[in-house]
């Protein structure tokens, strides 16, 4: 009688309790609760724990996705699931900062007495339209891009890049697994970019195509719910004329530099992209053996850095600042004098969301400086 | 830890099963009124000595009306200091939380409209005190409750803790109800609030009819799967403990009349207000005047349930007008027409109350009514609109399946003509259920 009582409740004590066991002791490990851990945060941490722990979470998440995607769902933590491409949303913009960024824009172009350049670029969800839900509310990134270079006429040269790649829209420009350009997508903004600067681009067939990895997963689908998607591939373009070497110089605390574009060595060190330049460390200078004068400074975030390769082949010296990680004392400090041209490049992203556009006017190159 | 989180269903519903199922019957409610007690500390650590002091409290009077069932005075003394005490907490907390965003204390409506209720029937001789503060804390406090009800009597629980059904029936028909309200309220409510958020994330110049409409019905939906997944899953733990509580919600949106909506909508809570208030008031038996009154102070009291705003005030009643409309002319013809019929009439009559419901302030709701009807120059859809509805058409469909009776239906079908697949299906669709929230979960 007593065994009739017990064995139902028993029974599925046993059955959840296991699942419960389970996830403590065979998985990542549970919080350890102390006195500095307020009850709150502990028991969030615990569900979190126990999320990632429970037996098969790892197909459960799948299968959650799955029951998503069969019910409509085709952008999971704004990313898009496209045919085997993953887009990231960029979302709408945050005004307030983006008015800012504008409003410093104009005004530095309007002061500096470098020739200066702008380019925005356009992020992946405005170039593969074809693989986001037709109705999805976007932001519209061509219009942005149009309206601002607009406000600009007559204070700064615009670089618009947009018609290229929307031209190329079937072709590997971005990543699928990245939110970068790839090597194709950076030739295509440097046939552009090239032409605005004055400089004949270089024709493609001049570049020594080399494929240095076919199973790079990038950011995006780091973060990504949905993963079938098949790995990218990176490739590397070389400029083989004119016996042309390179160093690629990292301004850091401590300088270390590179005698190619692509060390290789980065790819053993960190992510498989920082074969690019070594990757993006907010100040790198890129010098040739070029005997000319030419020399550039480009201000901006890494989406210009699939760019620069091809750029390298018209300067004796580039160099790339991001703001982002720079003091205003250390912007300041730039000779911005020293180079012939200026160019400040942002993907749309940064421009509409961050604050780092707005450094650029910690730079020196107004009049009074002269 | 909510009743929908993995380390409640894993972790601590195991411990106390085993903790339960190996306690000898006499202690077995200590269990489980320990167990509320840590479960109410784990959720609302800050509030525990509140509810613990007015239970206690409430005891305390009915203990001391029991002793003293001579001397009135002091017996209606005690009765009005219980009663003070809970109304003027539960307006207490509810301004706290409109005037300055308090979160209302867990389960504060529902240990405290119990406590009182029963308050009230020890007072009038209707319910027995036997002098248990553990059986009154799990009578009041009982963790699975503490969400959305439902509002359970002491002499019901009473008679089944005395006679405590603990058979495999009576588990597997509480796994049912966990695992079905814990779909509903992983599965149907999440994915209503999911899509509630996307629309009022619009931009005003976007707004369009279509997008009104999916509003008020994905608020309706998350009200009703949220409220209806806290009590299927409190009645499917009482029944691993057992315990039978009442259903609360019956197929509300299949009501044949605005009447029988709220004898099917949180129908405890339409218990209590009736019995303690309507009843007591002298329901629909003074006159017309006095009925109006009545009905009206119910409707009110029902909507009040939901927080002190004045949306909730005027939901109820714009019910009260329905309510009475039927009593004195409508009902006549509602018997006659087709079932069809009157359910549409009920049906749209509830989802436009809930546009007064889900509005901020009634300029809100002025606003949605007018948009609905396309009288603010809106256009009738646009890309936004069909993106959300082609993203999320499978919750807005499976919500408004299992809001009818379509699924009892079908089961019923299946026990008479396929008997042999019933506990097959049984298996199949509430495992399916369970993992597809595990899954939503993670």
């Amino acid at each position: 009688m007593l065994k009739k009582k017990i064995l139902p409740e028993f029974m599925l004590a046993l059955i959840l309790g296991t699942i419960g066991c389970w996830a403590m002791f065979f998985g990542e490990g549970f919080p350890k609760l102390n006195r500095y851990y307020r009850l709150k945060d502990y028991l969030e941490d615990l569900e979190k724990a126990m999320g990632q722990s429970i037996p098969f979470s790892e197909e459960l998440s799948d299968l959650a996705v799955q029951i998503k995607t069969k019910g409509g769902a085709r952008e999971f933590d704004d990313i898009f699931i496209g045919d085997d491409i993953l887009v990231e949303d960029i979302g709408y913009p945050n005004e307030e900062q983006m008015n800012k960024n504008i409003s410093t824009l104009l005004k530095f172009s309007e002061n500096s007495r470098i020739p200066t350049y702008v380019m925005l670029l356009p992020t992946k969800c405005a170039i593969k339209q074809n693989e986001i839900p037709q109705a999805a509310p976007l932001f519209n990134q061509k219009q942005f891009i149009e309206k601002t270079y607009n406000n600009l006429l007559g204070k700064a040269t615009v670089v618009d890049v947009y018609p290229a790649l929307f031209s190329k829209l079937n072709e590997d420009l971005y990543y699928k697994t990245d939110p970068g350009f790839t090597a194709l997508g950076g030739y295509t903004v440097y046939e552009v970019l090239a032409q605005r600067l004055d400089n004949i681009p270089k024709p493609q067939e001049d570049f020594d195509i080399q494929y240095i990895t076919h199973d790079y997963y990038g950011e995006t689908y780091q973060k990504s719910k949905w993963k079938s998607v098949s790995p990218d591939v990176i490739a590397v373009y070389r400029y083989q004329k004119n016996n042309r070497n390179y160093m690629v110089t990292h301004n850091e605390e401590y300088q270390y530099s590179y005698d190619s574009l692509y060390p290789e060595q980065m790819m053993q060190l960190s992510d498989d992209k920082d074969v690019l330049l070594g990757g993006n460390t907010g100040d790198i200078t890129i010098r040739s053996n070029l005997k000319n004068e030419n020399t550039l400074l480009i201000i901006g975030d890494d989406s210009i850095l699939p760019a620069v390769p091809f750029l390298a082949a018209h300067y004796s010296q580039i160099r790339f600042i991001d703001p982002t990680e720079m003091s205003s004392q250390e912007l300041a400090q730039i000779d911005c004098f020293s180079y012939q041209r200026l160019l400040i490049s942002y993907s749309v992203d940064t421009f509409i969301h961050d604050d780092s556009p707005e450094k650029v006017a910690f730079l020196r190159t107004a009049q009074e400086e002269e | 830890m909510g009743l929908d989180t993995l380390s409640f269903s894993f972790l601590f519903l195991p411990a106390l099963l085993l903790v339960f199922s190996i306690s000898p019957a006499k202690y077995k409610n200590l269990s489980l009124a320990v167990a509320s007690l840590l479960f109410y500390a784990m959720n609302d650590w800050g509030n525990l000595l509140l509810m613990f002091f007015s239970i206690l409290f409430d005891y305390l009077v009915c203990s001391k009306m029991v002793r003293s069932s001579g001397k009135m005075k002091g017996r209606q003394i005690m009765f009005w200091a219980s009663s003070l005490k809970n109304i003027s907490l539960i307006l207490i907390m509810m301004a706290a939380m409109q005037l300055f965003k308090i979160p209302l204390p867990l389960g504060l409506l529902v240990y405290t409209t119990t406590s009182m209720g029963y308050v009230i029937d020890v007072y009038n001789g209707d319910e027995r005190f036997d002098g248990s503060f553990v059986d009154y804390l799990v009578f009041t406090s009982f963790f699975g409750k503490l969400f959305a009800g439902p509002i359970v009597r002491y002499s019901d629980l009473k008679s089944q803790w005395e006679n405590r059904n603990l058979s495999t029936e009576r588990v597997c028909q509480g796994s049912r109800l966990y695992v079905g309200g814990l779909g509903k309220l992983v599965l149907l409510a999440q994915g209503n609030i999911a899509v509630q958020q996307e629309i009022q994330q619009i931009p005003t110049q976007d707004v369009t009819v279509l997008s009104v409409w999916l509003l008020i019905i994905t608020s309706t939906f998350a009200l009703y799967y949220t409220l209806t997944g806290y009590c299927d899953m409190a009645r499917g733990l009482a029944n691993f403990f057992g315990m039978d509580f009442p259903e609360n919600f019956h197929h509300p949106f299949q009501s044949r009349t605005v009447s029988d909506f709220f004898n099917r909508f949180n129908i405890t809570v339409t218990q209590f207000i009736n019995r303690y208030v309507y009843v007591f008031l002298g329901g629909d038996t003074n006159g017309v005047l006095s009925t109006i009154v009545n009905t009206l102070l119910t409707t009110m009291l029902m909507g009040l349930w939901f927080g002190i705003r004045l949306n909730y005030l005027v939901w109820g009643i714009y019910f009260t007008g329905f309510i009475l409309l039927e009593k004195y002319f409508l009902m006549d013809y509602l018997k006659k027409i087709p079932p069809i019929f009157d359910r549409m009439y009920t049906f749209v009559v509830v989802m436009f109350s809930f546009t007064i419901f889900s509005g901020s302030s009634l300029r809100v709701t002025g606003y949605y009514l007018s948009s609905m009807f396309g009288m603010n120059g809106l256009p009738f859809y646009n890309n936004y609109i069909s993106y959300i509805i082609s993203t999320h058409y499978l919750v807005i469909l499976l919500s408004f399946f299992f809001a009818t009776s379509l699924t009892v239906l079908l089961g019923n079908l299946i026990r008479t003509k396929m008997p042999y697949l019933l506990h097959l299906l049984d298996l199949v669709i509430y495992g399916g259920i369970l993992l597809a929230s595990i899954a939503f979960l993670i």
